[in-house]
């Protein structure tokens, strides 16, 4: 598969800041393919996507488009458009004339740009609005419209900038599932920035952003079963980070001995669990990994997250969180106990984080 | 109740500007009205004719010309200035707003009498200096409507169309000007009545040679007995701000109807 978009060594630092924005972000997408980088906030997601754009000049790097490089060229002629995290939808046109406003300056006859805006507004579902003034949309309507004025653009790469946050869960479901279906009919490139793990789900890769640098890309399955890092476990969320010495035998914590899989060969290594990988059982279940006491629940949606803190006489206390069905009764102070499973994966220790933390979801 | 009482004070607001206008009125059209009179005694229009004579009609093109060249002028300056203020992120910002406002805030006789010397000094054309002078006394009102403008508009709406693929101009033409279409208009009218109702300047820094029509009123109003002229001249001056207050809410349906159709 041909590659549409290349990405290397993209540096950029902020005139106004000491410390770079972005480091050395190298990054190859497949023509067709859909690739979400992730990252905490201030990471450098959306400035990456200024700097691909051409809104940004980088300090160092190179952005190419197939076969050329784009750097030198101003946004509208590198074949990209983006969907920021506002519709911006012009307020002067309507409907239609959003959608057409690509083909009209890029000198299309009126008629014929109006004519296939009609095909992308009715793509998105919206084809009866197309006279209708901006104002009188709904916020999904908007980023509906976005999502066709940018398709009519027929951009060789399309980037999209948090397109869909500011949407309440329900939109943001229809738009996510629409995006399947136009990805279904067009087959475009995305590149696409978000700070949510379930929207970066839909891409076919996923990278991630931590202070500037891309700290790990891959499918988003590796990502839950194998983060590089503390760093990014801590942006994918859900895992409770268990410090201790990884030995020959696998990881030794309070936990006790676990064999695991491991990004490090290091001895200090944070053994990384998955929050819906351990479940809890009654403190005397001789089949428990190990026994602790429940210091704290979170309800998550129908689902809910019990802390269990385990002491060693030893070994510095492990905090693991399992995520167990709503009602599961616990109560805090109560004596549990705590099943592993047997997949567990460790990473060097983080240099600040504690032998004794868990990652916050 | 609060919109009936919205409505007494637009009435009563109408009122406050309409009663100086009833006594030009009458004036204009009243070839006798003796002090003491409720009313003028002989009606005609003797006003009319004399300030024809004098030169009334080209002098009010002359104002229509100085407050267009103003307007042409003062309202690009008012957008650049407006939208680095809104949108530019200088540590001068305060500076550089307190500079433009500065014009306003001088008496504009004694910044006209001192001007006057330095222009004749370096030998300016007196009609470039009195154009000159009302665009620097326009350029902070032009600003200061469309620095508002530019910081209620997105300036990612121009991102967004060069993402669409409009070069720089082309974004600047069909998104942002259309976008700020009604403060340009606006910006564009306050100019336009700077350099249309001006004396000070053009009489000082003109020399008597630019007779528009502020300088005949003023000609007029210092003699005995030319109420009937003074009152037609202030009468066609007052022409252009009633018609913008008549048409401003058509302009701004049509804009709005514009956008629909397009």
């Amino acid at each position: 598969m041909t590659s549409a978009l290349r990405l290397s060594g993209l540096s950029y630092r902020h005139p106004d800041s000491a410390q770079p924005v972005l480091t050395d972000v190298g990054l190859d997408l497949a023509e067709g393919r859909m690739t979400a980088v992730v990252g905490p906030s201030g990471s450098g997601k959306s400035t990456l996507l200024r700097l691909v754009a051409g809104l940004t000049r980088p300090d160092t790097g190179d952005v190419r488009v197939g076969d050329r490089s784009v750097l030198g060229l101003p946004p509208e002629r590198r074949g990209m458009t983006m969907m920021f995290q506002k519709p911006h939808l012009f307020p002067h046109l309507d409907v239609l004339d959003n959608v057409a406003f690509a083909g009209r300056v890029a000198g299309r006859p009126r008629r014929e740009a109006r004519e296939a805006a009609r095909r992308y507004l009715t793509l998105v579902h919206l084809g009866e609005l197309a006279s209708r003034r901006t104002r009188a949309l709904s916020g999904g309507q908007e980023q509906r419209v976005a999502l066709a004025r940018a398709l009519a653009a027929e951009p060789e790469v399309l980037l999209l900038d948090e397109p869909f946050s500011a949407l309440d869960t329900e939109l943001r479901s229809a738009m996510h599932r629409l995006l399947i279906e136009v990805r279904a009919a067009l087959e475009p490139t995305l590149l696409m920035v978000t700070h949510d793990m379930a929207e970066a789900a839909l891409a076919d890769e996923v990278a991630v952003l931590v202070e500037g640098r891309l700290a790990q890309v891959g499918p988003v399955e590796e990502l839950y079963s194998a983060p590089a890092s503390v760093a990014v476990a801590r942006v994918v969320g859900g895992f409770s980070e268990i410090g201790g010495v990884l030995t020959p035998a696998g990881h030794v914590s309070a936990l006790g001995t676990l064999p695991c899989g491991a990004a490090t060969v290091t001895p200090a290594a944070t053994l990384l669990l998955r929050q819906e990988t351990v479940g809890i059982t009654h403190g005397t279940d001789p089949s428990a990994t190990a026994v602790g006491t429940v210091v704290g629940t979170t309800r998550v949606g129908a689902r809910q997250v019990v802390e269990v803190s385990v002491s060693h006489p030893r070994l510095p206390t492990a905090v693991v969180r399992a995520e167990v069905p709503l009602g599961t009764a616990t109560r805090i102070g109560e004596c549990v106990g705590l099943v592993v499973a047997p997949d567990a994966w460790c990473v060097p220790a983080a240099p600040a984080a504690g032998l004794a933390e868990t990652a916050d979801g | 109740m609060s919109a009936l009482g919205g409505r007494v004070a637009v009435v009563l607001l109408a009122l406050w500007f309409a009663l100086p206008l009833v006594p030009l009125g009458l004036w204009s059209v009243a070839d006798r009205w003796p002090a003491g009179a409720a009313l003028p005694t002989q009606w005609g229009w003797s006003g009319w004719q004399q300030a024809v004579a004098e030169g009334g009609l080209p002098a009010l093109g002359r104002s229509a010309a100085l407050g267009l060249a103003v307007a042409a002028l003062a309202t690009p300056l008012g957008a650049l200035a407006g939208r680095a203020l809104a949108w530019g992120r200088s540590r001068w910002h305060g500076v550089s707003a307190a500079l433009l406002l500065l014009p306003v805030a001088l008496p504009p006789f004694a910044l006209a009498m001192g001007l006057d010397v330095l222009l004749l000094r370096l030998g300016i054309p007196g009609l470039v200096a009195v154009v000159g002078l009302l665009v620097a006394y326009a350029v902070p009102y032009t600003t200061y409507v469309l620095r508002s403008a530019y910081a209620v508009t997105d300036p990612q709406l121009e991102d967004q169309a060069r993402m669409l693929g409009a070069t720089g101009t082309q974004a600047l033409r069909t998104v942002t000007l259309p976008v700020l279409a009604p403060a340009l208009l606006a910006a564009a009218a306050l100019a336009f009545l700077v350099g249309w109702s001006d004396y000070v300047v053009t009489v000082v820094i003109g020399g008597g040679r630019l007779v528009t029509a502020p300088v005949l009123v003023a000609a007029g109003a210092s003699g005995l007995g030319n109420e009937p002229v003074v009152a037609v001249l202030s009468t066609l001056m007052v022409v252009p701000l009633v018609a913008a207050v008549l048409t401003a809410p058509l302009v701004a349906r049509s804009l709005e109807a514009s956008r629909t159709r397009r």
